[in-house]
């Protein structure tokens, strides 16, 4: 199944957990509802998607203007050589999406970079905690309501010298 | 404050922190080992130190004025940084090159 059947492949297995398909600059994408997110995961990652690879998990802060948080998933299949595109759209004041930890190793530190950035907590992650900052930061770094330069509050030496 | 391989590790075993400034690593990254001699037995690293804020900071600066930043993004392919950027670019406004 190559990347021109790949879309009838996606509406007819996976139906109506889907909310679009669309193509951006020659790439499929899928934007899904995140209630479902983990149960089409589930699907493309068994056959005959086999998408065995999670290549990345990113966020975008829609918030000022759509008053939502999209995460961004890549997924790659390696018997196909097909990529596609996911994209979930979460509430801005409360945004929680579901872990796929269980299925992709790596999704454990990138769902810990997208809530360091962003605060997006992720249900069913066994250690969810900062990656980039350091101890002691405040708040979220890539949200668009996190100033772009910004002075810390100043950390307590760890050892008095 | 405890770290899970203090938590983890077996009593007989050393633990050594290869510290963010080392010698050894390519640029500053912090593992900490459980080790049995000079086999390791468990590892747990800590990221973080060459985090930059790029991304923030190239959300505030145009398309041509960020270019010297994707130049910095690695030391060793500063060029196939700017291609990567360059080319997600052109494909986006539809530039064509001559």
């Amino acid at each position: 199944m190559g990347k021109e059947t790949l879309i009838e492949e996606i509406r007819t297995k996976l139906g109506e957990a889907v909310e679009g398909v669309s193509e951006s600059f020659g790439d499929p994408v899928l934007t899904v509802r995140p209630g479902s997110l983990l149960s089409i995961m589930v699907a493309l990652r068994a056959a005959p998607f086999d998408y065995a690879v999670l290549l990345d998990l990113t966020g975008v802060d829609f918030t000022a203007g759509e008053g939502r948080f999209e995460l961004v998933y890549h997924l790659y299949s390696l018997s196909r050589n097909v990529r596609l595109r996911l994209k979930t759209s979460l509430p801005a004041a409360d945004p929680v999406a579901d872990s796929i930890t269980g299925l992709w190793k790596n999704a454990d530190w990138l769902e810990r970079e997208v809530f360091d950035m962003f605060g997006v907590l992720f249900t069913g992650h066994p250690d969810l905690r900062r990656l980039l900052t350091y101890e002691g930061f405040e708040g979220h770094p890539l949200r668009k309501a996190y100033p772009w330069r910004l002075a810390q509050p100043r950390i307590p030496m760890k050892d008095k010298v | 404050m405890e770290t899970r391989i203090q938590r983890e590790a077996r009593p007989e075993s050393m633990l050594i922190n290869m510290g963010p400034s080392h010698p050894a690593m390519h640029g500053t990254i912090r593992v900490m080992l459980e080790l049995d001699a000079e086999r390791i037995l468990n590892a747990e690293v800590e990221v973080g130190y060459l985090h930059r804020g790029f991304e923030k900071t190239c959300e505030n600066k145009t398309y041509f004025n960020l270019l010297p930043y994707t130049d910095r993004l690695n030391y060793v392919s500063p060029l196939i940084n700017n291609l990567g950027y360059a080319m997600t670019m052109e494909k986006m406004l539809g530039v064509g090159v001559p």
